[in-house]
């Protein structure tokens, strides 16, 4: 299968520039661990807000520090988030759907009932309740985010449990005396593993950008933290004095949520079954 | 069709319940009483005591729950805390803001989101198409408040064409009005076009994909003809579920634009009363865009059922 | 004849005194041209005529002022609420005082004509008498009567009033007459007349007023009755055509606008939607500054920002441990870097703004000094520094601003802060009603009062005697100190007393203060008259239009 796919990959326009763009992404979060042109939460106030120049790539902040060196420390921020809330709207939304599918009947009704409830909240105000409840800081945007995560992948999940219960060959696999969970296992996963992978790198993107609304908003990250969001609302207030301030943060998260959403499309139109089927 | 419409309405009642249930009890939770927000750091003890007692917060929590519910569903919405007026003048002053914005935006997305996307799918793999997949991409990719704020930069900080931020009345001036409420619409209904764009492109793929378009094909008509008559209004009925399933995502879009440009708004309301722990405030409003969403849903649903007879054999 | 001419001059003067200099500098040059002194008459007479009459368009009465202000009151009753955005508009607007503060700090009568001190025993009984000829809103004449039922309905304890602790060594006001007022005290009570200038509740009320109706429809014998209060939107007061005093005010009408964001009412005033904007920030500020068609008033606003720390918290027990925390900021830095220039603010060094005649200059006690910031804390047991939390009160953006800047500051010496921004209600509950914090900045109003700046912080003790205050700091010497500075009248013993109060303070570093940051009031360039108060009161008399 893996040879097929990389062929069928390289030849994915939407699936290459997004592979690119992420794995740009990854560097610049990997590289940040070691290496800024300078310290991304020091101070400097003498020079404070200075347009770009060959000291500062993209100029400085409203406390003097350097821009190109918070946008890379953005960078993790963002991947962290990204990992955790899809990470958790995964794990529990998988199981959540998965069970409900297989179960079926009261227990089905009650968990989408459930999933419904917590579809219907805004995210934003979600996460802004929730935020309020726990307290400001990065790991409760993200536990925020994750759980405006967890209807999506359990709705996802018990669409395809639902479909493959229906295919032939799982009647098959249980009419030969085959449990519920190896059926499950073998022949139901890997039908819903290709919409699920593609979902998750579609919901990477949301999440990213949800954390910097939130960050935006005064949640989630806290300073001397460089998180993209929280940077645009600091420029904001600067913007009659230093406009430039406000665009270095908002193309880095649009660069980011393109590569994952690029990427998403690409992997849907590769591992789509009905081309698979037809190769 | 009846028996569906029940049973949906049904499940609406119960998720509504649930909801209610749910955003009583967070911010029974969130630390913070409004009483002590509302009398300052200098209030004595007996002060905040007797606040309290008036405003009902030392009841049983089922208590004030069932007067809530009670209250909720015979049309009184109760009385803020903080201002002491009735919460169904405010939310009603903040809708004149929050929906001429969500309209505005919602149209804006349709027009320039909808044509587009047919436009796309007709010119497959074409200029055109991939112009539109580009635009699309591009409009998924930008945050709608970093939007915004460049719009804002430019086109009232720089040109001074508009204000930057803030909302001046209705009765105060029409046009001002609107001039306030443009740049977000832009922002928030470019975002949502791109959206659309490329799922009423796919929807219109989806359609010329079927089979009854390859016989009509075959049958020799005109391309023409086949758009028009057969694959677009088949197309609309997706379409039209699309765009009704974004308007949850708009609704959540305004929240943050009304912050971006200054609007009080109903998105706007709703965060300050969070700030000021304005209970009643809180629960209104959650309850309130919980109602939108979930009917906004039940209705699209029907309009698709109404529309797609294979539907209604289920 | 040239004294003629001289008073003639002077005369001309008058008349241009408040006018644009260039409407003055024209007459002055048609005045300097030799002409014989019949012809100079002529002129002059004729110039006086145009001056008058276009006086009279200039100097204007009339008028309507919007004002933008950041937070809607919380009832009009002064008396019932401790909310700085009702006392704003109300306080000297209104309701009236039997003192009052002016622009130039002086203490002055106001509804009280005169008053005297006799010391009683161990207590005093203050006699004040009145103004006559004075009436309310609502045409009641005001009388002794009103002061009594005023203050005996603040200090009722049915009332409950937020405001009435600092007025508790009232023991008895007595209308000895419709012109005279007095109030018994126990002890000394020197704090007394400033808090009748500027304590909240103080504005006198007609007797027998009900309170709940006074919440929305305020009455008093201020120079502005109230109109309308459309809530979340705006307050309108109009002027009171029999006020007392003559000649004031001079605006019509003037509209509060309800504008809670910066750039909201920035947008608001460039648009001629607002023609003032009252305490600006910054970054709006520096816009609009050099724009001809607006203008700003600053000054200090006698608000004191601090870096407060747990005094019962380790590490900030320790005296060593607060000193270098001291020595490791830098206010200049930070007035730079908040207020955008440098003269948008004042640092402080004391419990005291420079706008207090009390003030001592302790700015100097600890200079920025890192190296010894890093000794004190490796005395102390600290050598390589500590980790704590800095709360952050979400809606004061200055403040937030200044403690990112303060914790890079400390983390140059060792000590790594986590900032934690919170909401409002969530800094009340944790900071100021449960102590239970390591470091925090905020910002109090100062009075012009000595003892208001201490009593509060310093004075509130637990039943153990331990300190019921935020800031945790208990000193038994220090109170004694300061309850001598509400025993004794001479201004020079007190004003010992409180340098005393304020170098022990400052020794021994219970806080850090930082800067009384300017208050920043953008208007249009024709709005005049408009002076900052050394309270938060927005004073309207004095204001007139272009």
């Amino acid at each position: 299968m893996w040879p097929h796919f990389f062929h069928y990959a390289r030849q994915n326009v939407s699936f290459m520039i997004g592979f690119v763009l992420i794995v740009l992404l990854l560097i610049t979060a990997i590289v940040t661990e070691f290496y800024t042109p300078y310290d991304p939460i020091k101070m400097r106030i003498p020079h404070r807000m200075e347009p770009p120049s060959k000291n500062h790539l993209l100029g400085t902040d409203q406390y003097g520090r350097d821009v190109l060196s918070r946008i890379m420390q953005g960078s993790q921020t963002s991947i962290l988030v990204g990992v955790i809330a899809v990470g958790i709207g995964m794990v529990f939304g998988i199981t959540l759907g998965v069970w409900s599918g297989l179960a079926g009947g009261w227990w089905d009704e009650t968990i989408m009932r459930l999933m419904d409830v917590l579809y219907a909240f805004p995210a934003v105000l979600n996460a802004i309740l929730l935020s309020s409840l726990l307290g400001p800081g990065i790991m409760n945007s993200m536990m925020a985010i994750g759980v405006y995560n967890i209807p999506i992948f359990a709705r996802l999940s018990r669409g395809g449990v639902l479909g493959a219960k229906e295919l032939e060959y799982t009647a098959a696999a249980y009419s030969i005396g085959r449990g519920r969970f190896g059926v499950a296992c073998k022949h139901i996963f890997p039908n819903v593993l290709s919409p699920l992978i593609v979902q998750g790198t579609i919901q990477f993107a949301v999440a990213i950008l949800s954390e910097a609304g939130l960050s935006y908003l005064g949640f989630g990250t806290q300073p001397p933290f460089a998180s993209w969001g929280r940077m645009l609302r600091e420029a904001q207030t600067f913007m009659g004095i230093d406009p430039l301030l406000a665009v270095f943060p908002g193309l880095a998260i649009a660069i980011a949520v393109l590569g994952f959403n690029l990427l998403g499309d690409g992997l849907r139109d590769v591992l789509d079954p009905r081309l698979m089927k037809s190769r | 069709m009846l028996t569906y419409t029940i049973r949906r309405l049904i499940s609406l009642a119960i998720s509504l319940v649930l909801i209610s249930l749910l955003i009583f009890t967070v911010m029974r939770i969130i630390p913070g009483d409004p009483a002590q927000m509302m009398l300052g750091t200098e209030a004595e003890p007996e002060t905040l005591e007797i606040l309290r007692d008036k405003l009902g917060l030392d009841e049983p929590l089922i208590v004030q729950y069932l007067s809530w519910a009670r209250g909720v569903l015979t049309g009184n919405l109760g009385d803020s805390l903080r201002y002491n007026v009735p919460i169904s003048a405010l939310i009603s002053s903040r809708l004149l803001v929050t929906a001429p914005l969500a309209g505005i935006a919602i149209l804006l997305s349709i027009l320039l989101g909808v044509p587009t996307g047919l436009y796309a799918g007709t010119h497959r793999n074409q200029m055109g198409d991939y112009g539109v997949m580009i635009f699309s991409q591009i409009g998924l990719a930008v945050p709608a408040f970093w939007f915004g704020i460049l719009l804002m930069l430019i086109f009232a900080v720089q040109l001074h064409w508009f204000p930057a931020g803030g909302f001046i009345p209705w009765t105060r001036s029409v046009s001002g009005a609107f001039k306030s409420l443009i740049l977000p619409a832009i922002a928030l209904g470019i975002i949502r076009a791109a959206v659309i764009a490329r799922l009423s492109r796919s929807a219109l793929l989806e359609v010329l994909h079927q089979d009854y378009i390859r016989t009509a094909r075959s049958k020799g008509l005109v391309e023409h003809i086949i758009l028009y008559k057969h694959a677009l209004r088949n197309a609309l009925i997706p379409i039209i579920t699309i765009v009704g399933m974004q308007f949850a995502a708009l609704l959540a879009g305004t929240i943050i634009i009304e912050n971006v440009f200054y609007l009080p708004g109903l998105g706007r309301l709703a965060f300050q009363a969070i700030s000021q722990r304005d209970l009643p405030v809180v629960q209104d409003i959650v309850l309130l865009i919980a109602v939108m969403v979930v009917g906004m849903n039940l209705l699209v649903d029907l309009t698709y059922v109404l529309l797609d007879p294979r539907i209604r054999l289920e | 004849m040239n004294g003629l001419a001289q008073s003639i001059d002077r005369a001309l003067e008058e008349i241009c005194k408040d006018w644009n200099s260039m409407k003055y500098r024209w007459m002055r040059f048609i005045l300097d041209v030799p002409m014989n002194l019949h012809n100079r008459l002529i002129i002059s007479l004729i110039i006086i005529v145009v001056g008058l009459s276009s006086l009279a368009t200039a100097q204007t009465t009339g008028g309507t002022l919007t004002v933008a202000v950041q937070a809607e009151p919380d009832g009009l009753n002064l008396i019932l609420t401790p909310a700085t955005a009702s006392y704003q508009l109300v306080m000297y607007n209104i309701t009236e005082t039997l003192m009052r503060y002016t622009a130039d700090r002086e203490l002055v009568p106001l509804l009280a004509t005169s008053y005297e001190v006799n010391e009683i025993d161990s207590g005093a009984e203050y006699t004040f008498h009145l103004q006559s000829g004075v009436l309310f809103h609502n045409g009641q004449p005001f009388t002794a009567k009103d002061v009594k039922y005023t203050f005996d309905t603040l200090l009722d304890p049915d009332t409950a009033s937020p405001n009435a602790s600092p007025f508790a060594y009232i023991k008895e006001v007595v209308a000895v007459d419709a012109t005279t007022v007095k109030f018994i005290t126990e002890g000394k009570a020197a704090s007394l007349v400033g808090y009748l200038a500027s304590g909240k509740g103080t504005g006198i009320i007609p007797r027998g007023s009900d309170m709940e109706a006074l919440r929305s429809n305020p009455i008093g014998t201020g120079p502005f009755m109230f109109s309308q209060w459309i809530p979340g939107d705006s307050l309108t007061f109009v002027k009171n055509p029999n006020y007392w005093k003559p000649g004031i005010p001079y605006l019509d009408k003037a509209v509060f606008k309800i504008i809670p964001d910066q750039a909201a009412s920035l947008a608001a005033l460039m648009s001629g939607d607002v023609d003032f904007v009252d305490r600006m920030v910054a970054e709006n500020a520096i816009q609009i500054e050099n724009d001809p068609r607006f203008k700003i008033v600053s000054g200090p606003q006698n608000l004191a920002q601090l870096l407060a720390m747990n005094n019962a918290r380790s590490p900030f027990d320790n005296v060593l441990v607060r000193r270098a925390i001291y020595y490791a900021i830098d206010r200049d830095e930070i007035i730079t870097a908040t207020d955008l220039k440098p003269e948008w603010g004042s640092p402080i060094g004391s419990h005291m703004t420079p706008m207090n005649p009390y003030y001592v200059d302790l700015t100097g006690m600890y200079p920025h000094d890192p190296s010894k910031a890093r000794e004190l804390l490796a005395q102390a047991g600290y050598p390589n520094g500590f980790d704590t939390t800095i709360y952050l009160p979400q809606p004061y953006q200055l403040h937030v601003r200044t403690g990112e800047i303060i914790a890079d500051q400390l983390r140059e010496v060792g000590i790594n802060c986590k900032l934690e921004i919170v909401e409002w209600g969530i800094w009340l509950d944790k900071v100021y009603e449960q102590w239970d914090y390591d470091m925090t900045v905020i910002g109090h109003d100062q009075g012009l009062e000595p003892a208001a700046n201490f009593t509060k912080g310093f004075m509130r003790a637990k039943e153990d005697g331990t300190s019921a205050y935020y800031w945790q700091y208990t000193n038994y010497f220090l109170r004694e100190l300061l309850d001598r500075g509400n025993e004794t009248f001479n201004v020079n013993e007190r004003k010992m007393i409180y340098a005393m109060v304020q170098t022990l303070i400052a020794d021994d570093a219970v806080l850090i203060w930082i800067q009384d940051p300017h208050q920043l009031e953008g208007m249009r360039a024709g709005v005049m008259g408009y002076r900052i108060l050394p309270m938060y009161v927005f004073d309207l008399a004095p204001i007139y239009l272009e």
